[in-house]
C-alpha cells in the first residue's frame, strides 16, 4: 500500500532501496556473529586437553570476542525488529496519512494493523476522518450557497423575463449589461440590442444622458424617489415614443456603476391624447363661427318683429344654414371622439370566467345569491377587480328583488364588445330600480366608485329585459381584448426561455486591444450561402447568417439572417445545396442594402467563420458598392483546427465537430451553419485556452492567420 | 293617414318643432312633459307612435319604455327614442328596453318626418 504511485509518494521508493543493503548488511554481520561465538563455545568446550578447564577457564579475550558478538548480534536483531516493527509502519503511516490529506480517501488507515505504534494509528485515522467530514461539510455549504444562489438568479430572470415593461442594465459607458424580452421587442425594430453594446444603438442619446446628468448632480430629489428620474425619449429611428425611469446602480463602495432603465411604449398614449385635444379643439374652434352667426341673426330678428319679408327671410335663411353648420360640426367632434376610445382608466386583460369566480365567492362571503358560470371563457378587458365587486352586487340585488338564491352568469362575445348577462328566473328588473342599485356606493372598488361608476369607467351601461320562458337578465357591455397576436410583432425567431440577457462580467472597458482574452471577446461567427464558389468569375451571395458570441456563450437570441437578392440567376447545382431559389431571392433586399446591416451587427465584435477566406472574398467585393467595410480581424475555424491538430487532415467542419465531441444540427441553412461553426469555435478556444493561446494576438501570430487567409483567398 | 302620436319630452323648445311637424303631416299630437305624465296619457289612449326623449326628471326615457312594452294593450305602439345621449351603448340599450327607433340629437327635422312616416306605415300595414 506504501508503494501506490500517487503525487506525494514519489520519494518514497528510491529511499527504501537505498537502505535496503545496509539492513542486509547488519543483519548479515549480526548472523556472521551469533554464528561464530557458536562455533567458539562449541570449540572450547570440545577440547578436553587440561581437565576443569570448562567454562570458567576461559580466557578473557575469548570472554570479550564472545561478549562482543553477543552484543552485536543482540543490537543486530533490536536493529531488525525496530525497522520492521515501527520505522517501516511509522512510514508507511506517515504516508496513508498524507494520502488521506490531500485525496481525502478517509479509509486509506486501517488502526488495527501496526500493533506496535499502538495509539498513533487510531489518532492518525481519527483526523483523517475528521477532515473528511470536514471537507465535506465545506462541499456541502458550497453547493448549497451556490444553490441558493442560483434559485435567487433564476427567480430575478423570471421576473425580468416576464416584466411588461422593458428593462436594461447598463455600464456607466452606456454598454448594455442585461436586458429583457421586452427591452428586446420594443426596441429591436429601431437597432441593434445585445449585450455589450451601445445603448445608443436603440435610444435617442440627449434625454438619456440628461436624465442621468440630473440624477448625478441633483441637490434636492424633487419629490421623486432619490437617485432616480423619469425619462421620456425616443427610439433611435424615431419611429416610436418611450416612457420609463431611470437610477443609479452602485457598487459596493456606494461608487456608481452603471444605470438601470426600464421602458414603456408610450407612443399610444401621447398620440391618444394629442388627438383628443385636436378634435376638442376643432370642436370649439368650429362652432365658434355658426354660433356667431346664428345668434346675431335671432337676436336682430327678436330686435327688429317689423322687418319687411324679403330681408326676413334673409335673415331665416342664415338661422338655417349656421343651424346646419353647428349640427355638422357636433357630428364631426362626435365621431372623432368616439374613434379615441375610453379615458385613462387602467383596464387589462383578465378572462371572464376569472372574474365570475371571485364575484360568486364574494357573493358567497357576503351571503348572496349563488353565482354560476356558464359558457365559454372570453377574453375581457376590463378593471376585473372593480367589476367583481360590481357584479357580485347587482347579483345579490337581483336575487333579493326577484327572490331567487341562484343566478347563472356569462360572457359571450358580441361585434364590437362582450356581453355579461346575469340571468335568472322570473321577471326582469324595472329600470328605475336598477338606476337605484348602479347609484348605490360599493365597498372595496377603486376609487369608491358606484355600480354605475364602474360601468362608466368601461364605457358601459346596463339594462334588464325579459328573454321568454320565464327567463330574465341583467346585460352589460364590456371591452373585449384585444385580438392575442402581440401588437409590435416582429417576425423574429422564437426566444429562448433562459435567455442569454444579461452578463455583468463584461470587461471594464471595450478595448480593441489583441491582449484582451479569447474566451471573454466578443465574436460575430458567420456563414454566406452563394450562388457558387468563384467570386471573381461573379457568384454572389444569396444568403448572410451569423449570430454574437460573447464570454464563451452562444447568444442565441442575437442573430443575423436575410436572404440577399444576388442580382443574378441562381445555378440549380446551388439551390440543390442551399434551397433558396430565385423566387425567394427576388423579395429579398441586395447586398448593398444587406452588408451595411451586417456590418452593423458586427460592430466591437471579431469575425469567424469556416474557411473564412471563401466568405471574406465575398464580403470585400461588395465593399466599394455597399460602403460596408470589414476591417476587423478574422479568424478562421479551419485553420484553427489545423493549427491545433496539424498532422490531421480532415478540417471540414463536421469532422473537427466530431473530433472536438460538438453536437451540430441545422446544417445548410446560413444562420445553421454559423450557429453550428459558433459551436465548433467556442469549444475550439476552449483547447486552444488549455494549449496556452489565450489572447487574439497570440493566436493570430502563431496560426500567422492572416498570411493563410490572404493565401487561400487568391482561389475564390 | 292620420295617426295618434304622444310626444314625451320635458325640453319646451324641441316639442315646439316637435308638436308643429306632427300636426303639419296631419296627426293627432299628445304632449307629456315627464314619465308619469306619458304613461297617464297612455293609459288613456294608446297612441300609435310615441317620440320619447331620454333624459327627463322622474321617470326617465327607458323606464317608460320598459313600461310601455309590458303593456300587451301597446303591442302595435311604435316607439322612436329621441334623445341626446350619443354614446353606441346607450343605443344598444334603448333598442334593447323594446325602441324601435334611437335617434340622436341634433336630428335633421325631415329626416325625423320621414321615419314617422315609414314607421306608422309600417305599422298599420
Amino acid at each position: 500500500m506504501a508503494e501506490r504511485s500517487g503525487d506525494g509518494g514519489a520519494w518514497l521508493p528510491e529511499r527504501r532501496q537505498g537502505s535496503r543493503p545496509l539492513w542486509i548488511a547488519l543483519g548479515a554481520a549480526s548472523a556472521a556473529g551469533a554464528l561464530a561465538g557458536a562455533l567458539l563455545v562449541v570449540a572450547g568446550a570440545a577440547t578436553p586437553a587440561e581437565p576443569g578447564r570448562g567454562l570458567g577457564a576461559l580466557t578473557s579475550v575469548e570472554v570479550g570476542v564472545a561478549l562482543a558478538l553477543a552484543a552485536s548480534c543482540f543490537f543486530g536483531v533490536a536493529a531488525v525488529a525496530l525497522r520492521l516493527g515501527i520505522a517501516l509502519p511509522l512510514r508507511q503511516l506517515a504516508a496513508e496519512a498524507r494520502f488521506a490529506a490531500e485525496a481525502g480517501a478517509e479509509r486509506a488507515i486501517e488502526p488495527g494493523r501496526h500493533r506496535w505504534l499502538a495509539p498513533v494509528p487510531a489518532a492518525v485515522a481519527e483526523l483523517a476522518g475528521a477532515l473528511a467530514s470536514g471537507r465535506r461539510a465545506h462541499a456541502a455549504a458550497i453547493e448549497a450557497a451556490t444553490r441558493g444562489a442560483a434559485e435567487q438568479r433564476n427567480r430575478l430572470e423570471t421576473i425580468l423575463r416576464d416584466l411588461s415593461e422593458g428593462v436594461l442594465v447598463c455600464t456607466l459607458d452606456h454598454r448594455v449589461l442585461l436586458y429583457n424580452r421586452s427591452a428586446l421587442s420594443l426596441l429591436r425594430s429601431a437597432g441593434e440590442v445585445g449585450l455589450g453594446r451601445s445603448i445608443f444603438n436603440a435610444v435617442a442619446r440627449e434625454p438619456v444622458l440628461h436624465a442621468l446628468e440630473r440624477i448625478l448632480h441633483a441637490s434636492e430629489p424633487a419629490g421623486e424617489v432619490a437617485g432616480t428620474c423619469s425619462v421620456v425619449c425616443a427610439t433611435a429611428d424615431a419611429s416610436r415614443l418611450l416612457h420609463g425611469r431611470i437610477a443609479l446602480t452602485r457598487g459596493e463602495d456606494g461608487e456608481a456603476t452603471g444605470y438601470v432603465l426600464t421602458l414603456a411604449d408610450a407612443t399610444r398614449e401621447v398620440e391618444a391624447l394629442a388627438a383628443r385635444d385636436r378634435a376638442m379643439r376643432e370642436l370649439a374652434d368650429g362652432m365658434r363661427r355658426p354660433v356667431a352667426n346664428l345668434a346675431a341673426a335671432a337676436e336682430t330678428l327678436g330686435a327688429f318683429p317689423g322687418m319687411p319679408e324679403a330681408q326676413r327671410a334673409a335673415f331665416d335663411a342664415v338661422v338655417q344654414r349656421e343651424g346646419g353648420a353647428l349640427v355638422a360640426c357636433l357630428e364631426r367632434y362626435d365621431g372623432a371622439a368616439r374613434g379615441l376610445g375610453g379615458g385613462h382608466w387602467p383596464l387589462a386583460d383578465v378572462l371572464s370566467i376569472d372574474v365570475f369566480r371571485l364575484a360568486a365567492r364574494r357573493a358567497a362571503e357576503e351571503g348572496g345569491p349563488e353565482i354560476t358560470p356558464i359558457g365559454l371563457p372570453l377574453w375581457l378587458h376590463a378593471d376585473s377587480q372593480s367589476l367583481v365587486v360590481a357584479l357580485a352586487r347587482l347579483a345579490t340585488r337581483v336575487a333579493e328583488a326577484v327572490g331567487v338564491d341562484a343566478v347563472d352568469v356569462e360572457a359571450t362575445a358580441g361585434d364590437a364588445s362582450a356581453y355579461v348577462d346575469i340571468a335568472w328566473t322570473g321577471a326582469p328588473v324595472p329600470s328605475a330600480t336598477l338606476d337605484a342599485w348602479l347609484a348605490e356606493p360599493l365597498a372595496g372598488a377603486l376609487g369608491a366608485a358606484t355600480p354605475g361608476d364602474v360601468l362608466l369607467r368601461h364605457g358601459s351601461a346596463a339594462w334588464s329585459q325579459a328573454l321568454g320562458d320565464g327567463r330574465s337578465r341583467l346585460r352589460t357591455p364590456l371591452p373585449m381584448a384585444a385580438s392575442p397576436a402581440p401588437r409590435d410583432a416582429p417576425a423574429s425567431p422564437a426566444l429562448p426561455a433562459r435567455p442569454e440577457f444579461y452578463d455583468f462580467d463584461l470587461p471594464a472597458a471595450a478595448v480593441a486591444g489583441g491582449d484582451r482574452l479569447l474566451r471573454r471577446m466578443e465574436f460575430v461567427v458567420f456563414d454566406t450561402e452563394t450562388t457558387g464558389l468563384k467570386a471573381s468569375a461573379g457568384d454572389e451571395i444569396v444568403s448572410i447568417g451569423a449570430v454574437r458570441v460573447v464570454n464563451g456563450r452562444i447568444l442565441t437570441g442575437e442573430t443575423f439572417s436575410r436572404l440577399v437578392n444576388p442580382g443574378r440567376p441562381i445555378p440549380p447545382g446551388s439551390i440543390r445545396f442551399h434551397g433558396i431559389t430565385d423566387a425567394m431571392a427576388a423579395d429579398a433586399p441586395p447586398a448593398a442594402v444587406v452588408l451595411p446591416q451586417l456590418r452593423a451587427f458586427c460592430e466591437g465584435a471579431v469575425l469567424v467563420a469556416h474557411n473564412a477566406a471563401f466568405d471574406m472574398t465575398f464580403l470585400r467585393m461588395k465593399e466599394a458598392e455597399s460602403g460596408a467595410v470589414f476591417d476587423m480581424p478574422v479568424l478562421d475555424t479551419l485553420l484553427v483546427s489545423a493549427f491545433l491538430h496539424p498532422d490531421i487532415v480532415d478540417h471540414d467542419l463536421d469532422a473537427i465537430a466530431a473530433r472536438l465531441g460538438v453536437r451540430i444540427e441545422g446544417r445548410h441553412t446560413a444562420l445553421g451553419d454559423a450557429m453550428a461553426t459558433a459551436a465548433v469555435f467556442v469549444a475550439l478556444v476552449d483547447l486552444l485556452d488549455r494549449r496556452g493561446t489565450t489572447t487574439l494576438d497570440q493566436l493570430l501570430r502563431s496560426s500567422r492567420m492572416a498570411m493563410e487567409l490572404r493565401a487561400r483567398a487568391r482561389q475564390f | 293617414m292620420a295617426a295618434s302620436v304622444l310626444i314625451v319630452d320635458d325640453e319646451p323648445n324641441i316639442v315646439l318643432s316637435l308638436e308643429f311637424l306632427m300636426r303639419q303631416d296631419g296627426h293627432e299630437v299628445r304632449v307629456a312633459r315627464d314619465g308619469d305624465a306619458a304613461l297617464a296619457a297612455v293609459a288613456e289612449r294608446v297612441p300609435d307612435l310615441v317620440l320619447l326623449d331620454v333624459m327627463m326628471p322622474g321617470r326617465d326615457g327607458y323606464e317608460v319604455c320598459q313600461a310601455i312594452r309590458a303593456n300587451p294593450a301597446c303591442a302595435r305602439t311604435r316607439i322612436v327614442m329621441l334623445t341626446a345621449r350619443s354614446r353606441e351603448v346607450e343605443r344598444e340599450k334603448g333598442l334593447a328596453m323594446g325602441a324601435d327607433d334611437y335617434v340622436t340629437k341634433p336630428f335633421s327635422t325631415r329626416a325625423l318626418v320621414e321615419r314617422v312616416r315609414e314607421m306608422l306605415a309600417a305599422g298599420h300595414g
